[in-house]
């Protein structure tokens, strides 16, 4: 099942998914390319730096180190970002997250600067960019998860800031600093005196975007908490809209039970009454119907209300329940091994927890091919009964297996998430277990004492 | 995952660390001056590699009022009338594509003006003034190449912390003199020619 916002429509967030992350390994692939581009563009930086060691005029010395931060970051955001996106955003199934949102950046981006960085003939100091890509990766996976231009608005300033740092001459003893360019512009920064100067302005604009780049990255991380509020609060509303509606039909049904009882009575009036034997056997299941009903207006009304079901009445009754779209080339099948305990339970909650997990199913699968939704039931060694309600559908990524539950986070389909799914199995002495694998579908298990009756 | 994020951070500040144990600037070896001038003027002063620091000292010969001429692509042919040359080490890639040379160009140039100045009984000098960042790779074969043509080495930082520079000259007797900064080779470069 693909869990997700209800209010975001399924096929236009898969798309924008899939462009972020097509965008991300475009961005990392032409990263050597743009770094080539810029290479002779450094050249300005050269000849700045030779001018202000002629002229004795540090200002341009300044102008050429702002200009070497540009360029640096310029060249490192495409492949730094690239590695992000593609950590956060590619589909890989069965990857622990600290696998794709840690090792595989830091993998991707760190190829491509060593590539780079033997282009331009000297190897670049590797020390600013390890901290601008270690900061980020801290900042940045939950911010992607939800915004592409605010994140990348924040790595901008991250790697403006640790470059800054690089030209700071007193950070020099702690692996800053060197490299052809930053090495010159030191050098000439020493020989100018104008090392302070240089350290001022390093130092300054390294704290303005740092503190830039935290601030953004904490008031976008706001941002995501409101809007996780505003969706929890939606809910919270539904979830009393249904609590009202459902006050209400529970009103009505019991309001059937008086019809009911009419009903009851002359029908055994009619029993007792008619010769006609064929007519009485019409009155006996006329009472026998009532009784049905009644048993299961009261197990509306009453969810502790608990009567032995058989497995195949409750398929029975879910199947009849379940309505496929005609299009939908979907398959679903329910099973069911002969001579299997049955189960005491409220059947018509129960029926309808089944039917949410079917329809979650059906969502999960839809646009598939080869979509199958199989309903089945096993018997245990140990007695029990085992409902499963298995799909070949999109799964659950790892990082909502633990939200699934919570209520709020929805397929779409009936709009009673699991939180009811799992209400109700526990409420009949089950329990319910979430096996999931994302492309490869999900399977929700649930388990109950057998009862006595077969 | 939630600490697991914080490893490159600390990797990166453990290498800072790291990086402030072994960085340290050498204290100067020899700071003395030369006891004489071993030079004359005018001298001819050109860069190895096209590093920013063939124009430092270009600069401090100006301030030490000095005769020179400073030309960075200096040939065998600039030679004609010069006293003295100074050939300052310092690769910079980046100065090179500046000029649209290649590091086996700029090699043959150097190699080439080296041997004419001795050949010519032309004093050279060989200054080194980058430290580590200027070191290894391309920076090595120059150094392996001319100071061991030199009849003066000055070295200022960390250049010769591996001690390249102490045993190119002392298997030939060549005078070297290291000091901690750049500008501390004010006073070395003016005491080989007065």
């Amino acid at each position: 099942m693909k869990l997700r916002c209800p209010s975001i429509p399924y096929s236009v967030e898969t798309v924008a998914h899939n462009l972020v992350w097509l965008a991300g390994a475009a961005a990392f692939l032409i990263s050597p390319w743009l770094a080539h581009w810029y290479q002779p563009l450094y050249n300005n930086v050269e000849v700045l730096v030779e001018r202000s060691i002629t002229s004795g005029d540090s200002g341009l010395l300044i102008l050429g180190a702002a200009i070497f931060v540009f360029l640096r970051s310029a060249t490192m955001l495409t492949f730094f970002w690239g590695g992000l996106v593609l950590g956060v955003k590619l589909p890989l199934s069965g990857c622990p997250p600290w696998a794709r949102e840690l090792l595989l950046p830091v993998a991707l981006a760190g190829a491509v600067f060593v590539i780079v960085s033997r282009w331009s003939g000297v190897p670049w100091n590797y020390l600013a960019p390890l901290f601008a890509l270690a900061v980020a990766l801290i900042l940045l996976p939950d911010l992607l998860n939800h915004y592409i231009i605010l994140p990348t608005v924040v790595l901008v300033q991250l790697l403006l800031a640790f470059v800054w740092l690089d030209l700071a001459p007193a950070l020099s003893r702690f692996g800053f600093g060197h490299g052809d360019l930053p090495g010159t512009i030191e050098m000439a920064a020493e020989f100018l005196h104008a090392q302070k100067v240089l350290n001022l302005v390093a130092i300054f604009w390294f704290a303005a975007f740092f503190i830039s780049a935290i601030s953004v990255a904490w008031l976008v991380n706001v941002s995501i908490k409101n809007q996780r509020r505003q969706v929890e609060l939606e809910g919270l509303r539904a979830q009393a809209v249904e609590t009202r509606v459902e006050k209400e039909m529970l009103a009505l049904v019991h309001d059937l039970k008086t019809p009911l009882m009419t009903i009851q009575g002359l029908s055994s009036l009619v029993a007792i009454q008619v010769r006609d034997e064929k007519l009485g056997q019409y009155a006996d299941r006329i009472s026998g119907s009532v009784d049905r009903l009644s048993e299961m207006i009261s197990e509306i009304l009453h969810g502790n209300v608990r009567n032995m079901v058989t497995v195949d009445q409750l398929f029975d009754y879910v199947r009849a329940h379940v309505l496929l779209d005609a299009e939908d080339p979907t398959v679903v099948t329910f099973t069911s091994t002969a001579g299997m305990p049955g189960l005491r339970v409220n059947h018509i909650r129960m029926a309808r927890a089944l039917i949410n997990l079917i329809e979650n199913a059906l969502v999960a699968v839809r646009g598939r091919e080869g979509a199958t939704v199989a309903v089945c039931a096993e018997g245990t060694d140990d007695g029990r009964v085992v409902l499963k309600v298995a799909d070949n559908g999109q799964g659950v990524e790892p990082d909502y297996m633990n939200q699934v539950w919570e209520y709020g986070y929805s397929t779409g389909s009936s709009g009673l998430g699991l939180s009811f799914v799992r209400q109700v199995v526990e409420s009949n002495g089950g329990t319910i277990k979430l096996i999931s694998r994302p492309k490869q579908g999900t399977t929700a298990e649930l388990s109950f004492p057998g009862g006595e009756e077969g | 995952m939630r600490f697991g994020k914080y490893a490159l951070l600390l990797l990166a500040v453990i290498l800072a660390l790291v990086s402030y144990g072994g960085r340290r600037v050498m204290p100067p070896v020899s700071g003395a001056v030369l006891a004489s001038p071993i030079a004359g003027q005018p001298a001819l002063v050109t860069t190895a590699g096209q590093g920013a620091e063939g124009l430092i000292v270009a600069r401090m010969a100006d301030r030490l009022a000095l005769s020179y001429s400073y030309l960075f692509q200096a040939t065998t042919h600039d030679l004609a009338g010069e006293n003295s040359l100074i050939i300052v080490i310092g690769a910079s890639p980046a100065g090179m594509q500046d000029i649209s040379t290649t590091p086996p160009a700029e090699e043959r140039r150097v190699l080439s003006l080296a041997q004419a100045a001795v050949t010519r009984h032309i004093p050279l000098i060989v200054l080194h003034l980058g430290g580590l960042d200027r070191r290894g790779g391309f920076n090595d074969r120059l150094i392996r190449e001319l100071v061991p043509l030199a009849s003066y080495v000055l070295v200022a930082g960390d250049g010769n912390k591996d001690g390249l520079f102490t045993r190119l000259t002392a298997a030939r007797h060549i005078p070297l003199t290291e000091v901690a900064n750049l500008n501390e080779i004010e006073m070395p470069l003016n005491s080989i020619f007065r």
